[in-house]
Order: C-alpha cells, then structure tokens, then sequence
C-alpha cells in the first residue's frame, strides 16, 4: 500500500477531498490511508492549512478602491468619456450670466486638468482654489482672445451642436433667454480658432478630451439631477452608479437650481481610490461669471469628501 | 453586462477598446486572486495593494497573454508574482507596527482568521518559490496539475512532488500535530 505509486494517488486525491469533491469511497480509502501513513498526513495538514483559513472576500469598499486604483492606472487615451455636460439652463437660472457658458466650455477643461493632476498622486492640495481660477483665467480668459467677444453657449438641438447666441446679448445680465429663443436661429457655430481652443484641450489628455467631446456631443438633458442619473449610468460599475447619484445628488440638495455642468472621475487621490464630482454653477456672486465645486470622495462613501475643490470662473 | 462571453473573449473585446470587458474580467477573478493574496501577504491592506498590483499588470500586459492555459490561470500567476514582489519590499522595507495595528483597527471582520492568515503568510514565505506557487495554485486556486506545468513549463511529475514537498514543509512551518484529524475537514 505504501509504495510511491499509492502515495502520489493520495496526494491527488488530498485536493479534491479537502473541497468534498471526493467520492464517499475514495474518501474513506484516503481516511484509512491517512491513518496509517505520517508523511501523507502531513501533506493532507499543509493543505487543509490553505483550504481551511477563511477565505476572506473583498469588502465593497475594497472592491471599489481597487476598481477605481485600477482604472485609473491603466485609462487609455481613448477611453470613453465619463463627461455629462447639462444644457445651460436658461429659463430656470436667473442669475445666469449670458456670457458664462462660453468660458465655462474650456474652463471645465481646465478643472478637469487641475483634478487630473491631483489624482496623479501629487499631493499638492488644490484645497485652495487659488492655483485653478489662474489655470483657468489661461486657458479661458487669456486664452479668451481665441474664446472671442463673450456670448451665450447653447446646444442646438438639430445638429447637436455647441453653439453661440447672439453676440449683442453678451454681457445683459438682466436678460434671461429660453431655450425657445434660441430655437428661433439666430444663431452662430464655433468659430475655427474656438473649436481649436478645444482641441488643444483635448490634447492635454483624456481627461481634456472627454470634456471637450462631451460638450460637442448632443446632450438633450436639461435638469440637473436627471443628468446626474445619466452620468452615473455610464459609471463603470454599479456601486459607483449609485455614488455619483448620492454624493452628487447631496451637492444639488444643497446648491439647488444653480448647477450647469456636471461631470466625474474615478482616480487615485493621495493613494487611495477617489471619485471626484465637479460641478459648474450659476450661483455666483457678482463680478463672478460662474462658479465651479468639484468634491474628492472615497469609494463608497458620501459622508464627507476627502476634500473640495473650487473657484470661480472671472471675467 | 457581459452575459456568455469566455475570458479570452472578453481579454479580446478589451484590447480592442471595450472597457466594460475589462471589468467584468476583473470581477470575475477579483475575488480569488484577493483570497491568494490575503493568503500569502497575511493582512488585508498588503493583499488589496498585490491584488491591484495583480490587474495593473495584467491588463498593461493583455497583449503578451497567449492563451497556452486558461486566462485565470495566467493572471494568478501573475497575482502570485506581484505578492512574491511585495513580500519581498516587505522584508527589506517593513510597515512599522503602529500602522498596521492602526489599520487593523479600521477593518471589519479583524478576528483570529486573520492572526491565522498571518502564520499561514508567514510560513508559506518560508516555502521554497517554486513549491510556493504550486501549492497556492492548486490547493487555493484549485488549478489542475496539468495547467501548472505549462504556467511553470514543468513535467506534471515535478508538479506533483512540488506540491507534496510543498504542503509537508507548510505543515512543519506551520507546526501542525500531524494527527489523524487531518480528515476532519472532509465527511
């Protein structure tokens, strides 16, 4: 019984039986065999070690994390765009500045490359909003001789495209338009040089790019929060899908009517997992074109941010 | 939702841009691979930072995966690389015990199967590589003898005294009694 050949079955058969995958037969032969032989005995105690340790799952938390660490560390340039711009809300935003959309269109650009930066695993905080209006101011303002005289940014619902209103309402801040207005023409595609604003942008990365090609796609939502649901649907995992609905949706509790934009992110921030939400809103204070939040959560968890972000977009 | 696509086929769809083939390839082995790295790093927050280390590689390495053995198997070899790494950081660089008690102290579920895993991580960095890898492979993984010997381009023969050596000397790390309770796990 105890020669080589007999012992090598058994060690086969260890696997299978500590998984109770043995026949009843087969296992009690083993039991038996075990009995009488040390060395196999030994063998059946260093596996039955590994099989017998709790086999201890991920966390959601875990999970999440490490989707997101994962994710972020392997994004390619062409992956999809996790972007939802909402259509400037003109009827319902009183105190939307006309001329506001056209720098908010690169200026998000601008937030998401300052965001990008902290989730690349620098810590420099960017708590302070300091750093981002001049990033912004550079890319939106300055580079504003490129944006052109300010005017009103809408989507056009035939072509699906960013366009600009009429160029004598820059600036009226008393004059509210509707999307109906708009809907009567009057109106006037990107310019060349604008459209290159944009893709410079997308050139600076993925991140860039997505907000660039979010803000060119046709995108028919116009409330906040039903855009919110459509951005976390195209989250790419469930849990997140009901993050973003939640962290987001706190900020729109807490900000209502005021958000124009919305987007997120998943990355690393200061080495753990993080989703970032940012949001552009209306509710500035005067001298301020729009306003811009974006919140750094852990996964799976809304009951604070890690940290905020935030600015205003200028003159 | 990914229904009724094999790993290879969604490795495929992966390389060629679609990335909902990449998570659910990732939730897919997730698990297993975290349950090996928890196993050989012998605490949670090692075994999360070898798991992602584990599907970074993986995926920046899609392309090399040649389909000589199931995708599983090749990733946990590559899980059991990337913690045989961070073992290996460990040793030369240790976490003070401070920050691992204080991180102990914010995990769920922290209770003697984790003191456990600990002497089981301990002993199986005690294992010789080569035994190491079988072992984990086929009693945690649950791979087939003739897998491992194309992963590890071994006979089948080595395979299976890696694996006899391999748990004999785990259980004398270990210090087990080598009683005849050994079945009790079985019925």
């Amino acid at each position: 019984m105890n020669n080589t050949g007999s012992h090598e079955r058994f060690s086969e058969l260890i696997g299978p039986y500590l998984r109770r995958e043995l026949a009843p037969d087969d296992a009690r032969e083993l039991e038996e065999h075990l009995a009488s032989c040390p060395d196999c005995r030994a063998e059946a105690e260093g596996a039955r070690a590994l099989t017998a340790a709790p086999a201890e799952g991920l966390t959601e938390a875990e999970r999440g994390s490490l989707h997101a660490a994962v994710t972020a560390a392997i994004e390619r340039p062409d992956a999809p765009a996790r972007v939802v711009p909402l259509r400037p809300r003109w009827a319902g935003a009183a105190k939307f500045v006309t001329a506001a959309a056209a720098i908010a269109v690169i200026a998000v650009a601008g937030i998401w490359a300052t965001t990008s930066g902290n989730l690349g695993g620098s810590d420099d905080s960017g708590a302070d909003g300091g750093d981002s209006p001049a990033a912004l101011e550079g890319g939106g303002a300055d580079g504003g001789g490129s944006v052109g005289v300010p005017r009103p940014l809408f989507l056009d619902d035939d072509s699906g495209r960013l366009l600009y209103g009429p160029e004598e309402q820059a600036g009226d801040e008393d004059e509210v338009e509707t999307s109906e207005d708009h809907a009567s023409g009057n109106q006037f595609a990107l310019t060349p040089l604008e459209q290159g604003a944009l893709a410079n942008y997308a050139e600076e990365g993925p991140l860039f790019k997505a907000f660039a090609d979010a803000y060119l796609a046709p995108v028919p939502e116009r409330d906040a929060r039903r855009a919110l649901l459509g951005l976390a649907k195209q989250a790419p995992l469930p849990e997140f899908e009901d993050q973003v609905n939640e962290c987001g949706g706190g900020f729109l509790s807490r900000n209502p009517g005021s958000a124009i934009s919305v987007a997120a992110v998943l990355g690393n921030f200061e080495g753990q997992g993080a989703l970032v939400i940012g949001f552009v809103t209306t509710e500035a204070p005067s001298g301020e074109l729009n306003r811009y939040t974006y919140e750094v959560w852990r996964i799976n968890d809304c009951t604070s941010p890690i940290t905020t972000f935030g600015g205003a977009l200028v003159r | 939702m990914v229904p009724d696509r094999d790993d290879g086929d969604l490795l495929n769809a992966y390389l060629d841009g679609d990335e909902e083939a990449f998570t659910e390839l990732m939730r897919r082995h997730e698990d297993r691979i975290f349950a090996m790295a928890l196993k050989m790093m012998g605490n949670r927050s090692d075994a999360l930072d070898a798991t992602q280390d584990t599907f970074i590689r993986a995926f920046r390495n899609a392309s090399k995966f040649r389909g000589d053995s199931a995708f599983g198997t090749w990733l946990y070899r590559i899980g059991l690389n990337s913690c045989h790494d961070l073992l290996r950081k460990r040793k030369r660089d240790p976490v003070p015990e401070e920050e691992i008690e204080q991180a102990g102290a914010h995990l769920p579920g922290v209770d003697e199967g984790v003191v456990l895993n600990m002497e089981l991580g301990e002993a199986l960095a005690g294992l010789q590589e080569d035994y190491r890898a079988a072992v984990l492979m086929h009693d945690l993984g649950g791979i087939p003898y003739e897998e491992i010997a194309v992963i590890t381009e071994v006979s089948i023969g080595t395979v299976k005294s890696r694996i006899s050596r391999g748990r004999r000397k785990l259980a004398e790390l270990l210090e087990h009694p080598t009683a005849p309770d050994a079945s009790k796990g079985g019925r």
